[in-house]
């Protein structure tokens, strides 16, 4: 039964993917993580130049999930009340307060530049996404589920914007980086948008297809020794961690959360079925790393003065870690 | 429920490639620490023995292999390092971990993917035997060592008073490896006995000692006073135990002497049952002091003395019948012997008859007659002739007397030469069939022939060893020759015991073994001496202050080594042919002081015990039956059989 299961995941990740790709062309790895994201329960932060296709990878996934999606641009005046919704007196004259819901209360929900907004916008945002539920007017509003948060960050234009503090980026499970397009995925990109031809998506899975496959990535297990491999390495993300490389003592503020090795875990879980395999595999882990920790370590002004960045701290920290996972069987 | 996933063949294959890498490991260890050895004794002054060496490195690569074979696996660790290994991204660690909960959801996936993934792999892929840079290592260490040892044991790394004294010591070493080499000998002639082995050994030690530096010569020379003076003590028990022997069986020679110095077919003394009846009058005494035992004992205790009785009873049942089997035996032996002696009288007393008066001897009756018919015809023909002379001058009635009287005269003379001429004949018959008599005797021999021929090896053992035990108690050696004439001695009584063991013979096999074992012993311990003063004078003769050539274990004034003075004296070790040290051929006379050994064969009985009173006629027909069935059986070698066949017909008259 359960390897039926695991093949219905394959297959409808599979599904879901194809359809994807016909809108989305390369960006395999950010599809990828957006779906993991999706099959994990969890929320992803995308950074990335304007234009990249991280509105129209949202949009198209909803399209193919047959899930409500909704946009919200951020920007510095924002308030609160427009992204979780606000009561307002009832237009029929009858002098009651009625609760109009925001864009928030949606399956998908796309924060488009987040590190606009206010830092109280932000956090009514990141609190409805860690509670799935929204408070307004002493009234709790519960969000509908699937609920998954896409936040969006502009890496340049630094000006005016108020950088997510480290705890609300905490709660991203991923952070992905959407690189520039290469010269023939482009290419087809401006061959599909500047013609006649405009492509359809089918809505090839639902919420309740989604809901199940979140609930079969918690049942894959993970070994001792993989969970060991994993909480070792964001153990050495900490300066004065066990096992942690120089370069986090150089260069480290702080380490990753214990959410991050939950992240770790969790997005290794989804790629294990992805990969057809019922087990989490230390491969697995390295795959995760990066999108898992590369938000939740903090570096100081020397990384930033040497040019040093998570991914490369994250590199060195999964290489000493590795260097110490030894066969136990020496022969 | 689902079968579990069974990494047995995984684990064996782990311990044995485990166990060639410790193995590998080992011999890395051993080889630094055989090196390391090699230059510490080198240190020293001494030479390690490169089979020590090698033995060392052997040990601790067995050690090393034995370890890692033996180590605990963990079963979670086989399955991580198979999943390494196998590239099965930890599915093995991960069923076994989810093993708990395998009967449902996505974990009895994982157990039947990882099933399948196991059976596709063999243990032998995944851990291969190989022969990599440890290995390689181990090896070229190893071969370091064995060139490390080999090169300290040259004396080239030595300094000059260094290779001096190594030389010395290798002559000392070769001087006591030649005096013992003739004890080496592939086949030796003579056995060599407990001692002379155990001497030998202990010389050898110290010669590779003396080889490898291990002992200078002063010290190897006290090892040797040492082993000489222990070798003495060991001759002395040897000669104790000898002379009881001798003691023992100087009683059978004593009454094999009588028997040979008289005519008389050897008479068997009741000594050769005295034992028996020892035993006999023993046990008898027991069996009266536990009947003694039983009338005041409980219940539980007769019974135990009851079989004990009952025992006793069968042994002294037993004694009495080999008591009176010797006594029948000697009984019919005598009446053969009897009549033995019956035949000889007649014969003599017929050749008596025909030896010429006066010729020694006292005068036969029949003799005597034949003299006094021979002086009537001697005195008839005188009358005769005196009658005829008369006749020729008488005339008348004178003459017709004298003619009267000559004819009587003639007439007599004639009958008693008929009568001489008849006893001639009759003398002539007899003469005939007494030499045919005693021809037939002679062809066949004699009872006394036998036994006689039986006992003269141990006679001569006896005197072998007597002449032995007296030298060595005197403090001299015995030479080499006599050494192995004593055990060649004890062989052969060897095979006598075993002669009569065979046939039934317990007083002869029980003499012949106290002779093998005393002539044994003496020849073993005086051999163990010769050996230790040979090795002693080997390395005295090397210039060795006398001092140090005397201090064994009781020192300069031991009493006990002041007569090897001379040991140097003899010393001829750069001759191989003179290996010997101090041993010099001597020949000895094996007959000195006792005089030429004569005997003579009686044939007799086997078994001889006390005498008996039944006579030899009525024993006879019995043990002819006895002797029929054993030569029927084939008790009897074949070899042996045409004798006890002659023996028992002489008995027989047949």
């Amino acid at each position: 039964m359960a390897s039926q299961d695991a093949a219905w995941f394959r297959e409808t990740y599979a599904t879901i993917r194809a359809e994807i790709g016909k809108t989305i062309v390369g960006q395999a790895p950010i599809v990828e993580g957006v779906l993991v994201g999706m099959v994990a329960d969890a929320h992803i932060l995308l950074e990335g130049m304007p234009g990249l296709g991280k509105t129209l990878l949202v949009r198209a996934l909803s399209q193919v999930l047959d899930l409500r999606f909704s946009r919200i641009q951020f920007t510095p005046d924002m308030m609160p009340a427009d992204v979780t919704g606000t009561n307002v007196l009832s237009a029929d004259g009858a002098r009651r307060n009625e609760f109009r819901h925001g864009p928030i209360f949606a399956n998908i929900v796309l924060a488009d530049e987040i590190n606009r907004a206010t830092p109280k916008t932000q956090s009514a945002m990141l609190e409805a996404m860690q509670e799935r539920s929204v408070t307004v007017g002493g009234t709790r509003h519960q969000l509908e589920s699937p609920f998954l948060v896409m936040a969006t960050q502009n890496p340049i234009e630094q000006e005016g914007t108020y950088p997510l503090p480290e705890a609300q980026l905490d709660r991203f499970l991923l952070k992905l980086l959407v690189p520039f397009p290469s010269k023939e995925e482009l290419a087809v990109i401006v061959k599909r948008t500047t013609g006649t031809a405009d492509s359809v998506l089918g809505k090839v899975a639902d919420a309740d297809a989604v809901l199940g496959m979140r609930h079969l990535v918690r049942e894959v297990p993970i070994a001792d020794n993989v969970l060991d491999f994993a909480l070792s390495v964001v153990v050495a993300t900490h300066p004065g961690g066990a096992g942690a490389p120089s370069e986090t003592e150089r260069y480290v503020r702080y380490g990753a959360s214990p959410r991050g090795a939950q992240a770790l875990v969790t997005t290794g879980k989804a790629f294990a079925l992805i990969d057809g395999r019922y087990n989490v595999a230390k491969e697995d882990v390295f795959k995760a790393a990066r999108p898992a920790l590369r938000h939740r370590i903090g570096l100081n002004f020397e990384a930033e003065a040497d040019g040093i960045n998570p991914d490369a701290l994250i590199d060195a920290v999964l290489a000493a870690v590795q260097s110490r996972d030894r066969d136990p069987i020496t022969v | 429920m689902r079968e579990r996933l069974n990494l047995t063949a995984f684990e064996r294959r782990v311990r044995l490639v485990a166990s060639w890498r410790g193995a590998a490991y080992g011999l890395l260890a051993g080889s630094i620490v055989a090196c390391t050895l090699v230059a510490v004794v080198r240190i020293r002054g001494h030479i390690l023995p490169w089979p020590y060496a090698a033995a060392v490195a052997l040990l601790l690569c067995v050690l090393g292999a034995v370890w890692a074979a033996t180590r605990r696996i963990a079963t979670l660790d086989l399955a991580d390092s198979v999943d390494r290994r196998a590239g099965l991204k930890n599915r093995l660690a991960s069923a076994m971990g989810a093993e708990s909960e395998a009967e449902s959801g996505i974990s009895a996936a994982l157990q039947d993917d990882a099933s399948t993934c196991l059976n596709a792999i063999s243990p032998s892929r995944v851990y291969p035997v190989q022969f990599g840079r440890l290995q390689c290592a181990a090896i070229a260490v190893a071969l370091i060592a064995g060139l490390v040892t080999l090169l300290g044991n040259r004396p080239i790394v030595l300094s000059a008073a260094q290779r001096a004294r190594a030389a010395d010591n290798a002559e000392a070493a070769s001087s006591v490896e030649r005096v013992l080499d003739p004890y080496k000998e592939a086949k030796p002639t003579v056995l060599p006995g407990k001692l002379e082995k155990s001497e030998v050994a202990e010389m050898e030690k110290l010669a590779r000692d003396l080889r490898s530096g291990d002992a200078d010569r002063e010290e190897a020379l006290k090892r040797a006073n040492k082993a000489l003076e222990d070798a003495k003590k060991l001759e002395a028990k040897a000669a104790d135990k000898s002379k009881e022997g001798l003691a023992k069986a100087e009683t059978a020679m004593q009454a094999l002497a009588k028997a040979d110095s008289s005519d008389t077919p050897f008479d068997p003394s009741a000594e050769m049952t005295a034992p028996l009846r020892a035993e006999a009058s023993d046990v008898q005494q027991q069996i009266d002091a536990l009947k003694k035992q039983l009338a005041g004992a409980s219940s539980s205790q007769a019974a135990a003395l009851q079989n004990q009785i009952a025992k006793l009873q069968d042994r002294l049942n037993s004694l009495n019948k080999q008591i009176s089997n010797a006594t029948e035996a000697e009984a019919a032996f005598k009446a053969a012997a009897a009549q033995h002696q019956m035949d000889e009288r007649q014969i003599q007393d017929a050749l008596r008859m025909d030896s010429p008066p006066g010729s020694g001897g006292g005068m036969d009756p029949l003799a005597e007659f034949k003299a006094l018919k021979m002086r009537m015809m001697a005195m008839t023909q005188e009358e005769i002739a005196n009658i005829k002379e008369r006749l020729k001058t008488a005339t008348g009635a004178e003459a017709e007397r004298l003619r009267k009287k000559l004819a009587d005269l003639e007439a007599q003379l004639d009958s008693v030469k008929k009568e001489v001429e008849a006893y001639n004949k009759a003398l002539k018959a007899a003469l005939k069939a007494a030499r045919a008599k005693q021809a037939a005797h002679q062809a066949q021999p004699s009872q006394p022939m036998l036994h006689t021929k039986f006992n003269k090896p141990m006679l001569s053992t006896l005197t072998k060893l007597k002449q032995a035990l007296n030298k060595i108690q005197s403090g001299d050696d015995l030479s080499k020759e006599e050494s192995d004439a004593l055990k060649k001695a004890a062989a052969q009584m060897d095979v006598e015991a075993a002669k009569a063991a065979a046939s039934d013979d317990k007083e002869r096999a029980m003499t012949a073994a106290v002779l093998a074992d005393a002539a044994r012993a003496l020849a073993d311990g005086n051999a163990a001496v010769a050996i230790a003063k040979a090795c002693r004078g080997a390395l005295s003769g090397m210039g060795i202050p006398e001092a140090i050539l005397h201090q064994g274990a009781g020192g300069p004034d031991d009493v006990s080594t002041k007569d090897e003075h001379n040991i140097g004296k003899v010393n001829h070790l750069d001759k191989p042919a003179a290996g010997r040290g101090k041993t010099t051929p001597t020949v000895v006379d094996p007959l000195k002081g006792e005089g030429p050994e004569s005997y003579i064969e009686i044939r007799g009985p086997a078994s001889l015990g006390a005498r008996s009173a039944i006579p030899y006629r009525s024993v006879l027909p019995s043990y002819q039956r006895k002797e029929e069935a054993a030569l029927t059986g084939g008790q009897i070698p074949k070899k042996h059989q045409k004798r006890v066949r002659a023996y028992f017909d002489s008995l027989n008259g047949r």
